[in-house]
């Protein structure tokens, strides 16, 4: 069962001046229940837009979103077991980090234990007591963070949860997401922490100028649309790359290394070759590719083919 | 609504208001002990205080100016409410705890209306009792039989509701702007354009005017130069405020919170 579920959303912005701002163009995204999913995008690519549209913060302009099988009007019915943070968090500045919560917890009827085990969990425990107002981004984050778990929700919805955390906050939040998927819950989370997504994820949709681009397991859109390559590192590296190339291999140059269209159970034929002309490799290995080179490759061509 | 209502009474506006006015009070106490003579013909008297009519004597027109000022207090109390929500960035969080927003609007309306109404009487009562030594020491009590008392019960009733009534108008207008000067800019607008500038050219319209009709309302007295009823002016008022916090509502439940 798809948890969330976004068909042919469309959102239009009207301003004042300057006339309409798109800011989603018939989005299409289904998240399985179960596992952490992440959702990416680069700015202004409609990822905090899709995210009010399906808590009802925002009318979509057309098109349908579904939250725990609930559309926005019947949104109350589920929105006990949805957790969500949407952008910087925002509180009362003058109240403390626990008043705050303890105010938002008792619309749901939750009680002070679990306010404090709450803030504990997500180490304000000792700085509860101060005004919001002297929090850091990252302590403000961590409240926000808080009030999404207090309901112990089975969807959480965060947008950006990092921002603004240290790199130790940022394992800890990563961590904490982790486990909270592994626990059977669903986490939709937006990052523009490409290398935290990868290591978080176990799916993900890849968003630019409002639609979808790529969607699915982390591995599969790692590997989508792109052929294996082999990294070779070889002196001499101009005539390995002519020996390569002579023996119909379709070979790089890269830098130091050459870059071979082959997959790694084809290894051996690059060595073979290349020691057949008395050259022998320093390296082989498979071409790692990242998110980040994933994502750039992606909402590039997006934007050249759109724009 | 009891949520709202503990977020109404910590803001620090709403303190800041009624701490004014427990100053306003006590500077009032302290100025009737020290003008009352008790062997003069006009000594100081509760019943001098709470009379309809507000230019009666010199002391009502403190009390009415007191309730006035009141109501002007509720007005902000209420702006102030809702105005922080935008002004903090809350109604976002808020929203994604309960999104029917006409119940959330609801709750933070009516929770303005009833803690001003209730500071209202507190604050009336407190002003009663701080007078009480004027009257029994440097004054009389002459006066104060049933009927002044029924007289009292009608306008803390009314001022009650007029109050109330304020605060939610403060609010419904801050949900508009979507923060609380715009409320303050409204409410100043309307009474340099219109109580003042129209008055004196549509002097004939006096029975529309807000000031009128709160005036009426508040006395529970017509008064001499406009031709309406107690309960035709509650009405015009009624269905002002009704105007105001319909408008509100619908703008509140299709805006977008971004």
């Amino acid at each position: 069962m798809a948890v969330i579920e976004v068909e042919g959303l469309r959102k239009e912005y009207r301003r004042l001046r300057g006339g309409p701002t798109l800011a989603l163009d018939g989005l299409d995204v289904s998240v399985p229940e179960g596992g952490v999913f992440g959702f990416l995008g680069p700015n202004g690519s409609g990822k905090t837009t899709t995210i009010r549209c399906l808590l009802g913060l925002v009318r979509a302009s057309s098109g349908r979103s579904r939250l725990l099988d609930a559309g926005p009007r019947e949104l109350h019915t589920v929105i006990g077991r949805v957790g969500s943070m949407v952008e910087t968090p925002q509180f009362f500045p003058n109240f403390s980090g626990r008043r705050n919560l303890e105010l938002l917890a008792r619309l749901d009827g939750i009680g002070r234990a679990r306010v404090n085990e709450t803030l504990d969990l997500v180490g304000l425990g000792s700085s509860a007591g101060s005004p919001f107002r002297t929090y850091s981004l990252g302590m403000k984050q961590r409240l926000g963070l808080a009030a999404a778990l207090i309901k112990d929700p089975e969807l959480l919805i965060l947008d950006e949860p990092a921002n603004g955390l240290d790199p130790a906050g940022i394992k800890e939040i990563r961590d904490l997401v982790r486990r909270l998927g592994s626990e059977g819950r669903t986490i939709f989370v937006s990052s523009h922490l490409l290398g935290e997504v990868q290591q978080m994820c176990d799916r993900v949709a890849i968003l630019a100028r409002g639609r979808l681009v790529t969607e699915g397991p982390v591995a599969d859109v790692l590997a989508g649309g792109r052929a294996s390559r082999l990294v070779v590192q070889v002196a001499p590296l101009e005539a390995a790359l002519e020996t390569l190339r002579s023996a119909d291999l379709d070979a790089t140059l890269d830098g130091h290394h050459i870059l071979v269209q082959l997959p790694a159970e084809d290894a051996a034929r690059v060595t073979e070759v290349l020691a057949d002309a008395r050259m022998y490799v320093s390296e082989l290995r498979p071409e790692e590719i990242d998110l980040e080179t994933v994502f750039l490759e992606l909402t590039r061509s997006d934007g050249d083919a759109t724009g | 609504m009891v949520v709202e209502i503990r977020r109404a009474l910590s803001r620090r506006l709403v303190r800041v208001l009624v701490l004014v006015a427990l100053l306003g009070i006590v500077i009032i106490a302290i100025g009737a002990f020290a003008t009352s003579d008790p062997d003069a013909a006009d000594a100081f008297s509760p019943a001098d205080i709470w009379t309809p009519e507000l230019d009666q004597s010199s002391d009502a027109a403190i009390v009415g100016g007191v309730s006035f000022l009141f109501l002007l207090m509720a007005l902000l109390g209420g702006a102030s409410v809702i105005g922080a929500e935008y002004k903090a960035g809350t109604i976002t969080t808020l929203l994604t705890w309960e999104p029917r927003r006409l119940r959330v609007i609801g709750a933070k309306l009516a929770a303005a209306a009833i803690v001003a109404a209730v500071l209202f009487l507190v604050l009336e009562a407190l002003l009663a009792g701080a007078l009480a030594p004027a009257a029994v020491v440097r004054g009389t009590t002459e006066g104060a039989d049933d009927d002044f008392y029924r007289s009292l019960a009608g306008f803390l009733g009314r001022g009650a509701l007029l109050t109330g009534g304020c605060a939610v108008l403060g609010g419904a207008i801050a949900t508009v702007g979507k923060n609380t000067t715009a409320a303050l800019a409204v409410v100043l607008g309307y009474i340099v354009i219109v109580e003042q500038i129209l008055r004196g050219l549509r002097p004939g319209w006096n029975a529309w005017y807000l000031g009128e009709n709160l005036g009426i309302v508040l006395t529970g007295e017509r008064l001499d130069d406009v031709v309406r009823s107690v309960p035709g002016a509650a009405a015009v008022l009624l269905f002002y405020l009704g105007v105001f916090v319909a408008v509100t509502l619908v703008v509140f439940a299709r805006r977008d919170v971004t």
